[in-house]
């Protein structure tokens, strides 16, 4: 008699028991969900911000105008750009680097734009790899 | 007797308990997970925006890139809205494609050069708070204003205007 009034209470633990486990995968998966959310709308900010760069080395001419240009650091033959988490430049949430790289044909510069977040250890939110030719204008 | 129908009590309150407590446990899941779903929403809608308005500008301009075809003017001296103009000659004739943004909308309108026209001819083809443009030195700048106040910042770097110099 006793065994069989606790039996809706072992259907009742067993349920709860059964659906916090399904609970604990959902959660996990909102979690996942919400990383890459955020993941995916910093490297779509990232994108522009490197576009922005690249046009603007591309109207400099060279690395150094394009700095002076976009006020980054120079640091060795690294130019940085900080930003902050809304992408206000001044902070220290995003990290951009354009750097010089090698270019085999005579006239054509090579650089590479980085973007990095500071706060994650893992790859960088975007990398991109770019040339230009030097330019002076028809005016 | 009583101490028979006191342990059936008993577990009629945990049963109770336990299914209140199911109960909230579900109630609490599904609100993370709409919560967390229209925080996705909103991410994926707001980038979306971002990305268009200065994508659509970029496509524009990369079009119509030809000599002195590019120019950030005011829509007309009765309307001073900052307007990027795209000139372009069509058999003969001279055509204007005005960019701007008037009443909460990022607006385009394609007319003769001559043409009289009002801001509010324009198409609306995005919703948008303000565009602010400069362009100096062959290097265009539209700041794009979305409804919520945001502000996303295109550079482009015309590409005609210059020549190569030799290696």
């Amino acid at each position: 008699m006793k065994s069989r009034s606790l039996l809706p209470l072992m259907e009742q633990l067993i349920m709860t028991l059964v659906f916090l486990l399904a609970a604990a995968l959902c959660v996990r998966a909102f979690v996942t969900a919400d990383l890459i959310s955020r993941r995916s709308a910093a490297r779509d900010r990232a994108l522009l911000e490197a576009q922005n760069a690249i046009e603007t080395v591309r109207a400099s001419g060279d690395l150094s105008s394009a700095a002076k240009t976009l006020r980054a650091a120079p640091s060795g033959d690294t130019f940085t750009l900080l930003y902050t988490t809304d992408w206000v430049p001044g902070g220290d949430r995003y990290c951009l680097q354009i750097s010089p790289e090698n270019s085999p044909i005579p006239g054509l510069s090579r650089a590479r734009v980085q973007v990095l977040d500071l706060t994650a250890q893992d790859d960088p939110l975007v990398t991109v790899s770019f040339s230009w030719q030097e330019v002076k204008s028809l005016e | 007797m009583t101490a028979k129908l006191s342990t059936r009590k008993g577990a009629g309150w945990a049963v109770v308990l336990a299914f209140v407590f199911f109960a909230l446990s579900a109630l609490a899941v599904l609100l993370l997970g709409a919560r967390s779903y229209r925080a996705l929403v909103a991410r994926d809608e707001d980038a979306f925006s971002r990305r268009s308005a200065v994508q659509y500008i970029a496509a524009k301009v990369r079009h119509g890139d030809m000599l002195h075809a590019v120019t950030v003017e005011e829509f007309s001296p009765q309307h001073p809205i900052p307007t990027l103009l795209l000139r372009e000659t069509i058999e003969g004739e001279p055509y204007l494609t005005r960019i701007y943004c008037y009443d909460g909308a990022l607006r385009e309108l394609f007319t003769w050069a001559g043409e009289e026209v009002a801001p509010q001819d324009g198409q609306a083809v995005l919703e948008a708070a303000g565009l602010a443009l400069s362009l100096e030195d062959n290097l265009l700048t539209c700041a794009v204003t979305d409804p919520t106040g945001q502000v996303s910042t295109l550079t482009l770097s015309l590409r005609t205007g210059g020549e190569v110099t030799a290696p």
